[in-house]
């Protein structure tokens, strides 16, 4: 008879030293999975990334809303002096550049422009063009410095005084001037004389404007000649015409709305003193008021939707047991508010935060009472140790029977009438950072939509529900308190007024991770057709 | 390279030093694998999951206890994991056995026999042999880690070493 020994020391002595070598492949393989790994956890990064740009785009052009503000209102002196300043130099450097040929071809340009568009200050380009012609390679210091110069001359001038008083009071860049007496504007205008050059050059040439207009006058050259005639307007000083060539340039080369409508406003101000162009005013004003409208950029948009939430893949986030099992999505509501700003004509960036209902149902169980060691795992049940569960139809009827110490034998299954379903309800606060690109604007507008969302999880609970009867069987532990999803839509606007808009936009979300447990196969998306009202300020 | 230095590189995801931890302790980990698992093939997925796991998580390794503990916890935890999944419903009469009789002839009996039939057990009992008597767990340990109570994992032992023994014995005596 041989040696016993307990069956435990027998195995134990066998594995003391045991190693097995793995497959050769295996090493690869888990390289293969380091590297998704390492893929899937960028994902996350990437879109914290585009929200912090798109969060600082935003932050930003809300800065440069209070700091620039946008020229329906009265614009500060500062920006419109460097605007303009840079525009005189721009059209200095042009006359410079151009041969006479050249400048010959672009004043008869000018000159076409302005007679179409009815401009109120065609005489000023004509005027431009023969300086074109004549001067163009006086450099832009000198012409400034005759321009003040002849602001000089004119001042002393008590009649022309009056003139540019008047002209100042119709004119935002003087705003200061217009409180003043008549004889402070001749000190104030005499100061910007030896004042620094950048910063009062352009208030210097659109005096001068006046200036030039008030010689005209007296040169008794009436404006119809001026209109018909270049070479008329050559018979004026060199400094006159110098200084209507950087005004000129001015109109042509900005084609900037705002200061191009100053300017124009400006001019045809001036031009009223003298012979009263009172349409190409009121042209111009209307013209204004137009951009006014056009620079409302933000928008403020209460919705709301039903959303529809589905899977594009097989499976179950509740237990893989479920996966075959038939799966339908509930229709929710979700409801919320939109703020978007306009970052050209066509593109818009928006944001906000709604709340999102989603929920589907699972069919094909059985319920049953029975210890939590044995009921679905992904749920949360609290401190209860026996609890109601689901289980996938037929599982039960393969259970053991009961037996005293198995906690296995405590299954009691529900009897219930064969339609039970389990419902799971998620609620999210959804704080979306998306792009709107439009595709049509007029009264019906269409514009297509991308970006994504950041969803912080809400309330959650998965019940059970059979005809009348229903119950709660807990939380579900596998949801990410905070997760992705990325956004494609398209939006429908039906336009009511300027203010007023109302958009129809169905939305597909796809979400990237709302499952802690990586193991879920579950894909889940949502589909909404937000509408709501957007009111433009 | 020492094993610290092994572990710093890894931390920071080099991929030599990852291969070369991996070849210093894949037959360690790939024995546990085969002794959790029902087959070669799924202790081959095992011991990848459980490698993936030590690499991503080996910024979590202080240098409390020893390296080679850590990385055996994680190993057994990853086999424990697809039965947590998974649920054990298979089992069949679980009622307490009578303390049998658990001595067996001292013979040679090779390992591959033994392993073999250590991976024919059902899935619980496997383990719950496994955590037992082959890593030193207490069945309340057990009972915790498998979210069973401390008399299931009594009788689960217990009706694994009956399943053994007969196997045993059963080869002694082909083998006389």
């Amino acid at each position: 008879m041989k040696e016993k020994k307990h069956i435990d020391a027998l195995f134990k002595e066998a594995f003391k030293e045991f190693e097995a070598t793995p497959p050769a492949n295996a090493w690869e393989n888990i390289q293969a999975g380091l590297k998704k790994e390492k893929e899937e956890r960028k994902i996350i990064p990437i879109w914290w990334k585009l929200g912090g740009v798109a969060a600082l785009l935003a932050l930003l052009l809300t800065a440069g809303k209070f700091v620039f503000p946008t020229p329906d209102t009265s614009q500060p002196a500062v920006v419109e002096i460097n605007k303009t300043t840079d525009t005189i130099q721009n059209g200095s450097e042009e006359m410079q550049l151009n041969s006479p040929n050249k400048a010959e071809i672009a004043s008869e340009e000018v000159v076409e422009e302005a007679s179409k568009n009815d401009m109120p200050d065609p005489k000023i380009n004509s005027v431009a063009n023969s300086s074109q012609k004549e001067n163009s390679n006086t450099p832009q210091k000198s012409i400034q410095k005759e321009e003040t110069g002849i602001a000089t001359t004119v001042i002393s001038n008590s009649k022309k005084k009056d003139e540019i008083n008047n002209a100042e009071t119709t004119n935002p860049l003087f705003k200061d001037n217009v409180t003043d007496p008549a004889s402070k504007t001749v000190d104030a205008i005499a100061d910007q004389k030896h004042a620094s050059q950048e910063e009062n050059s352009t208030e210097t040439s659109v005096e001068n404007t006046n200036v030039k207009e008030s010689i005209v006058e007296n040169s008794t050259k009436d404006i119809q000649v001026k209109k018909d005639g270049v070479r008329k307007e050559t018979g004026i000083s060199d400094q006159v015409i110098k200084t209507e060539t950087g005004i000129a340039q001015l109109e042509k080369t900005e084609k900037d709305n705002s200061v191009v409508n100053k300017t124009k406003k400006e001019d045809a101000n001036k031009t009223s003193i003298y012979d009263a162009i009172a349409e190409a005013k009121e042209i111009e004003k209307e013209d204004i008021q137009q951009k006014g409208a056009n620079a409302r950029s933000w928008e403020v948009t209460p919705n709301v939707a039903p959303v529809f939430y589905g899977s594009l893949t097989e499976g179950s986030s509740l237990d893989t047991s479920f996966a075959d099992n038939a799966q339908s999505g509930d229709v929710n509501v979700s409801y919320g508010v939109q703020v978007s700003y306009e970052l050209s004509d066509r593109l818009k960036i928006r944001s906000g935060i709604s709340n999102v209902n989603l929920g589907y149902s699972t069919g094909g169980i059985d319920l049953a009472t029975g210890p939590v060691g044995v009921a679905l795992r992904s749920i949360d049940y609290g401190d209860r140790n026996v609890v109601l569960s689901a289980f996938d139809r037929g599982e039960l009827s393969n259970l053991p029977m009961p037996s005293a110490d198995d906690p296995f034998g405590e299954i009691t299954p529900k009897s219930t009438g064969g339609n039970a379903q389990i419902n799971q309800n998620i609620s999210y606060y959804e704080v979306p950072m998306e792009l709107s690109y439009t595709l049509l604007d007029s009264k019906f507008g269409i514009h297509m939509i991308g970006g994504f969302s950041t969803l912080f999880l809400g309330d959650n609970e998965v019940s059970v529900q059979d005809g009348n009867f229903r119950s709660s069987l807990g939380e579900a532990n596998n949801l990410n308190s905070v997760s992705f999803s990325t956004n494609v839509g398209l939006g429908f606007g039906y336009k009511f007024s300027k203010r007023l808009r109302f958009n129809v936009e169905p939305m597909f979300k796809y979400q990237l991770n709302p499952y802690s447990d990586s193991s879920v196969s579950y894909r889940p998306y949502y589909l909404g057709v937000y509408s709501g009202l957007s009111f433009k300020f | 390279m020492t094993l610290e230095e092994l572990i710093i590189q890894c931390k920071k995801q080099d991929a030599q030093a990852q291969a070369a931890l991996y070849k210093q302790y894949a037959s360690i980990l790939f024995s546990i694998c085969l002794k959790y698992s029902p087959n070669y093939a799924e202790a081959q997925d095992n011991l990848q999951d459980a490698f993936i796991t030590i690499f991503k998580r080996i910024e979590q390794f202080k240098g409390k206890g020893s390296f080679e503990g850590w990385i055996k916890r994680i190993t057994v935890n990853t086999a424990l994991q697809k039965y947590r999944k998974q649920k054990l419903f298979e089992i069949s009469d679980e009622g307490q056995l009578e303390e049998a009789d658990t001595e067996v002839e001292d013979t040679g009996v090779p390992l591959d026999f033994l392993l073999k039939i250590i991976q024919e057990l059902p899935d619980r009992y496997r383990l719950v042999f496994n955590l037992y008597v082959l890593d030193g767990y207490s069945h309340k340990e057990i009972g915790e880690m498998l979210q069973i109570s401390d008399g299931t994992s009594k009788s689960n032992l217990a009706r694994a070493r009956m399943i053994l023994k007969t196997k045993v014995e059963g080869y002694q005596n082909d083998n006389k």
